[in-house]
């Protein structure tokens, strides 16, 4: 039987080589987790979701926001 | 009896018998630890909202900030929105709690550093976990014994008669499962007492009328300044990941998105739930203007409610003050439950027994969990001082976990440095007499160096070690096959 080989990736000078994901390339890479080789690393693909969530997250933020001050308008 | 008319009452007792039948019906599904600790992870998007709601809302946030909106403003939202700009952060870091396949926080603790930090972590999360829950019915049977007349004594021996009741049985899965009930109860709480107060105080242009325009000022000039907001919004931030039943909150899901979804939006509905929080209290501003002194000005929330609601949405109300501690404490008690059993009875007392045993022990500890919180809640007066001082040092673990998430290099010498130097440095800092953000800036100052520096000084943890954590983080839910090739085995296998 042949043993099926495994892609592997290597994260820093310290870890021993880990297994490559195919759904972290295509977007579940985690922003947090690569923090410190995120200048080497970055792409829109590989962070998509961190990143798209990440923003419409703020966009929650700014609404929130806004609607705290509508409502202390209203009837002003 | 008890000022309750007898519609008020049979509203609490469908609820209150409605909510503990349906946890015991659910108890029959839990078969095995990792159903009871951790729903087996299979709660979809919904589920996972409802949870993250109603675990982190309590009916003591909202006296809070509706009694500190009766005295500085609209202000006083800032007591819970200042936790608003970490909620993005929940998005990023949701799925490396589910990456983990952890149970609990110690199991972080464990592999990622050394045993030794996981049983101090366990240790110090039992303890926050039984002086949360006293807190939490102590502030409840405060505000339930106000509306009513009733003994809070009583009051607080029945309500944690109902969730050691419905905890005990049905763990996480009777826990999240009535979350969605729990979740509508705190919208109730949230946003009933508004159109009455407004009908009261004639509408929005009649509170306008009633109350100085500073009063709808968003920005805080009394009691809330920017400096020590800022610093316990970062601070907030740094212990979000070290709180202990986080790692069911935002890791039971059954994929990384639903657990995305699930403590980021929770948490959203739970900032929009403020709002009503404060109006409350604007309203109560304009109906009692002068009559709470500042150290009872939280009894404004019980005093519209007794002037405010008909017959009947008293007992609402007092089911939905109810039915957020049982969301709250049942959470805290299957997740200290989880701790206690795999991270200290497993590994140091009984290793070999097998999983029906260790769900027996489960339960039992839930309930002994429950009985040191009941003696907190019946015994401490001074509760809530000494839970704001733990909640901060709470901090003080997370440094550690996010240094140890980023940074390969970092090791246990290096952890264990960080949480005692930087707690040191917080007392060291209020002994001196230094301001809220002066405390906190240094001591965060402080952890941060000296995890850095002893983990640069110091050897680095194996690598093997390293290699099985950093390989969960590079896995992500749905690629198990790569773990399995790897040959790794995950915690509490």
């Amino acid at each position: 039987m042949i043993e099926e080989k495994i892609e592997t990736q290597k994260i820093s000078n310290l870890v021993p080589p880990i297994p490559r994901s195919k759904l972290e390339e295509d977007g579940h890479s985690l922003l947090i987790v690569d923090l410190l080789r995120l200048h080497q690393r970055f792409s829109y693909k590989r962070y998509r979701l961190d990143v798209i969530g990440f923003l419409l997250a703020w966009l929650w933020v700014v609404l929130l926001l806004a609607l705290g001050y509508w409502v202390t308008r209203i009837g002003a | 009896m008890s000022g309750l008319s007898k519609l008020d009452l049979i509203v609490i007792v469908a609820y209150l018998a409605g909510i503990t039948i349906f946890g015991l019906y659910v108890s029959r599904r839990v078969k095995d630890t990792e159903g009871y600790f951790m729903g087996n992870r299979r709660f979809g998007k919904a589920l996972m909202i409802a949870q993250a709601l109603t675990t982190g809302t309590r009916a003591d946030y909202a006296i809070g900030v509706a009694g500190a909106s009766y005295e500085i403003g609209m202000a006083g939202i800032w007591y819970q929105w200042m936790y608003i700009f970490s909620t993005p952060f929940f998005w990023l870091l949701s799925p490396i709690f589910r990456r983990t396949r952890y149970t609990t926080t110690a199991d972080f603790f464990e592999e990622r550093f050394s045993k030794p930090l996981g049983v101090g972590y366990s240790f110090f999360a039992l303890y926050l976990f039984m002086l949360w829950q006293g807190t939490i019915i102590k502030g409840a049977a405060l505000t339930v014994a106000g509306i009513t007349g009733l003994s809070e004594t009583w009051i607080i021996w029945g309500v944690t008669a109902l969730f050691v009741l419905f905890g005990v049985a049905g763990g996480l899965v009777a826990t999240v499962n009535t979350d969605f009930i729990q979740g509508i109860f705190i919208l109730v709480l949230s946003f009933m007492l508004i159109p009455f107060g407004l009908s009261a105080v004639g509408g929005f242009s009649g509170l306008h009328a009633k109350l100085d325009p500073q009063m709808f000022s968003l920005l805080a000039e009394k009691e809330l300044s920017l400096f020590p907001v800022t610093m316990l919004v970062i601070s907030g931030l740094v212990g979000i990941v070290a709180q202990p039943h986080h790692m069911a909150v935002a890791g039971s899901g059954k994929t990384e998105m639903n657990c995305r979804v699930g403590w980021c939006y929770g948490n959203f509905i739970k900032r929009l739930c403020t709002i009503g929080w404060a109006l409350t209290g604007l309203i109560a501003a304009a109906m009692f203007a002068g009559a709470y002194a500042h150290d009872k000005r939280e009894l404004v929330f019980g005093a519209m409610i007794k002037q405010l609601l008909p017959s009947g949405l008293i007992g609402l109300m007092i089911a939905a003050i109810i039915g957020t501690v049982i969301a709250s404490c049942a959470a805290f008690m299957v997740s200290g439950s989880a701790l206690f059993t795999r991270n200290l009875y497993k590994k140091f007392l009984k290793p070999e027994a097998d999983d029906a045993h260790y769900l027996l022990v489960g339960r039992f500890v839930s309930a002994a969990l429950t009985v040191g919180s009941l003696l907190f809640a019946l015994y401490m007066p001074s509760v809530v001082k000494a839970t704001v001082h733990f909640v901060t040092i709470v901090a003080f673990v997370g440094i550690p976990m996010w240094v140890g998430i980023i940074w390969p290099r970092a090791n246990a010498k290096g952890a264990w440095a960080s949480i005692i130097g930087s707690s040191a440095m917080f007392f060291a800092a209020q002994k001196i007499g230094w301001g809220q953000g002066g405390q906190l800036l240094s001591a965060l100052l402080v952890g941060f160096a000296l995890a850095i520096i002893v983990s640069l000084l110091t050897q680095p943890e194996p690598a093997d070690r390293l290699q099985r954590f950093y390989t969960l983080m590079h896995t992500p839910v749905g690629e198990e096959e790569n773990l399995e090739r790897a040959g790794l085995k995950v915690a509490g296998d």
